[in-house]
């Protein structure tokens, strides 16, 4: 059995990523800072989470066998930051102090139309796993099976998280004041 | 499609329209930069074809010296705990097929105190990927799992062996090829080393590796799941004689439960419910951290600091932070150990959740955070304020590592593990 121990990419190698990785920022880092927005409902973490991405690729892009496939691992790095950020953000939600009302956020304000609003707002109270779903399936519009590969779990937990978390948006709105 | 799947699409892409490219800030590579690692040497290791060909026994895989030469292993750590960890790799990028999976995955074994890299692992062909590892109730085994790619393909288990003199690391196949049906969490193997503990999605699973006799409890009650964290290092806590596994069940709120073995029947009805209610609101003390079971089951601990008695708000004034010993059995705050007075700071942020409204909350970034525990509770590794540490014999000491456990993307189980 043959090993080969590969060791990390020189320094130098990894700078001369800069010109390629600050290209594919100019391209993507919109539509990704928009995916991260709405799963995480806070700009400046989504923001952060968009950065970490490019930066892990940046130090991994020596290593990079196909380049064109940096695209889905931008993808996928940013809905694993969410996750570690909504995991941040419900350690503080444990913590946190709730009776000082305020009127809507910015961003509740923009939103069109109140079933909008609240059906955003809804979406973020759902458990991570239906919420990620309902965003992989409704925004990005990928297939179950591809959701299932990027969650890393089965099929029939796609779509048993996916009727879970509709059913809950559903319940949620109902309760709505009208 | 119905009225609700409409308004999700429309309000998700309503959201995205609101971030416009204007608003976008530039990328700052220099933050990337302080980042970077040093440089390391690249190793070729002998061809150990024929060796391989007779591996029913054991595979023994040669570990590279990342920076420091074999004989300057860096000194143990004081008192009885775990010298060295081993930590999941990447190396490369993901395969072109599939763009959406985890880049194949070495495994490092590093120093607890300084986090250097002691030895590299590859996985043993035909497998390219390793994508799981565990602790033992040995300081120099580990449990490791490897598959061809990660997600649903054949997964082989390995104990994993680390010679500190010679940086040798040897792998022994336990020869358990779980059937999965769904990507496989984590696993645990008995402080005994009789029985193996697998998690996945709402699937317990434990293999008697004397017998092969295998044992699975399920649940779908409620839509809840066995919850294991990316952040923190929490996995299956096997209780002393191996009486039971616990685990952390999550439907509306998290839950420790604990398995009895001999038990059957649903997973979450059969199971003795240890603490309902993970948050502790109104216990006198929350935990920040995930919980580890203790001293044989009958404790629980957590990094966290005071609340105000009675009511579990957010604390105001000067706090006790430390780590919660809280009675298994009864729930309530026995002991805080390592404690530490201090003011945490708070911040107002905006929460859309169940109604828009502001809330004070802690920054838990200052936070105590438990990573792991001895089987006693008497040693611990976590993080304070930042920092990473270990706390033994009464005293809190400074380790030298990153505190950020990084989990590649996709992974379910902790990236890391002593």
């Amino acid at each position: 059995m043959s090993q080969l121990f590969a060791g990390n990419a020189p320094e130098q190698a990894v700078q001369a990523a800069e010109p390629a990785v600050t290209a594919l920022y100019a391209e993507h880092a919109l539509g990704l800072t928009r995916l991260a927005q709405i799963m995480l409902g806070d700009r400046s973490a989504a923001e952060d989470v968009v950065q970490d991405s490019f930066f892990g690729l940046y130090r991994r892009w020596n290593s990079l066998a196909d380049p064109a496939k940096a695209q889905s691992y931008l993808r996928s790095a940013v809905l694993n930051g969410c996750r570690s950020a909504l995991r941040r953000a419900s350690r503080a939600q444990r913590h946190a102090h709730h009776d000082e009302q305020f009127g809507d956020s910015a961003e509740v304000m923009l939103l069109a139309s109140e079933d909008r609003r609240a059906v955003m707002t809804a979406l973020r109270g759902l458990p991570h796993r239906q919420r990620e779903v309902l965003v992989l399936r409704y925004y990005l519009d990928l297939s179950d099976a591809e959701i299932s590969q990027v969650m890393g779990i089965k099929e029939g937990s796609v779509r048993s998280a996916a009727h879970r978390g509709l059913a809950a948006i559903e319940r949620t709105l109902a309760k709505e004041p009208s | 499609m119905n009225r609700i799947e409409n308004l999700l699409r429309d309000a998700t892409r309503d959201t995205a329209a609101r971030v416009t490219s204007d608003s976008i800030p530039p990328l700052d590579l220099t933050r990337a930069h302080a980042k970077l690692p040093p440089p390391r040497r690249r190793w070729v290791l002998p061809v150990l074809g024929p060796v391989a060909a007779i591996a029913a026994v054991a595979v023994i895989v040669l570990a590279a010296v990342a920076q420091h030469p074999a004989g300057q292993t860096p000194a143990l750590i004081s008192g009885g705990a775990p010298p060295y960890y081993i930590s999941l790799t990447a190396d490369g990028p993901p395969p072109a097929h599939q763009p959406f999976a985890n880049p194949p995955m070495d495994i490092t074994v590093r120093s607890t105190r300084t986090s250097t890299v002691l030895a590299t692992v590859k996985p043993p062909a035909p497998y390219r990927t390793f994508t799981l590892v565990g602790g033992t109730a040995d300081d120099t085994t580990f449990l490791a799992g490897a598959q061809v790619q990660s997600f649903m393909s054949p997964m082989e288990f390995y104990l994993l062996r680390f010679q500190a003199g010679t940086r040798r690391v040897t792998l022994t196949p336990l020869h358990v090829r779980p059937s999965l049906t769904t990507a496989l969490d984590t696993a645990s193997l008995s402080p005994d080393g009789r029985y193996l503990a697998l998690a996945s999605d709402t699937r317990l699973t434990i293999q008697d590796l004397r017998t092969g006799t295998v044992r699975s409890w399920t649940s779908h009650l409620q839509g809840g799941y066995i919850t294991l964290d990316r952040n923190d290092a929490l996995e299956l806590s096997w209780t002393a004689g191996d009486r039971g596994v616990s685990f952390i069940w999550t439907d509306d709120i998290s839950s420790l439960l604990l398995l009895n073995p001999a038990s059957s029947g649903d997973l979450v009805k059969t199971s003795k419910l240890l603490v309902p209610d993970l948050s502790f609101t109104g216990k006198g003390f929350a935990c920040s951290s995930d919980p580890f079971v203790a001293a044989g089951g009958t404790v629980v601990l957590c990094g966290g600091y005071t609340t105000d008695k009675g009511t579990g708000n957010y604390p105001t004034g000067q706090v006790t932070t430390g780590f919660g010993e809280f009675s298994a059995s009864t729930g309530k705050l026995l002991t805080i150990l390592d404690p530490k007075k201090e003011h945490l700071p708070t911040t107002i942020v905006e929460q859309q959740f169940p109604k828009p409204h502001r809330a004070r909350v802690v920054d838990t970034s200052k936070l105590p955070y438990l990573y792991w525990a001895s089987p006693d509770g008497s040693i611990l590794i976590g993080e304070r304020d930042g920092k990473a540490f270990i706390f033994d014999d009464g005293q809190e000491q400074a380790i030298g590592w990153s505190t950020s456990i990084a989990t590649p993307a996709g992974m379910n189980g902790a990236a890391v593990a002593w």
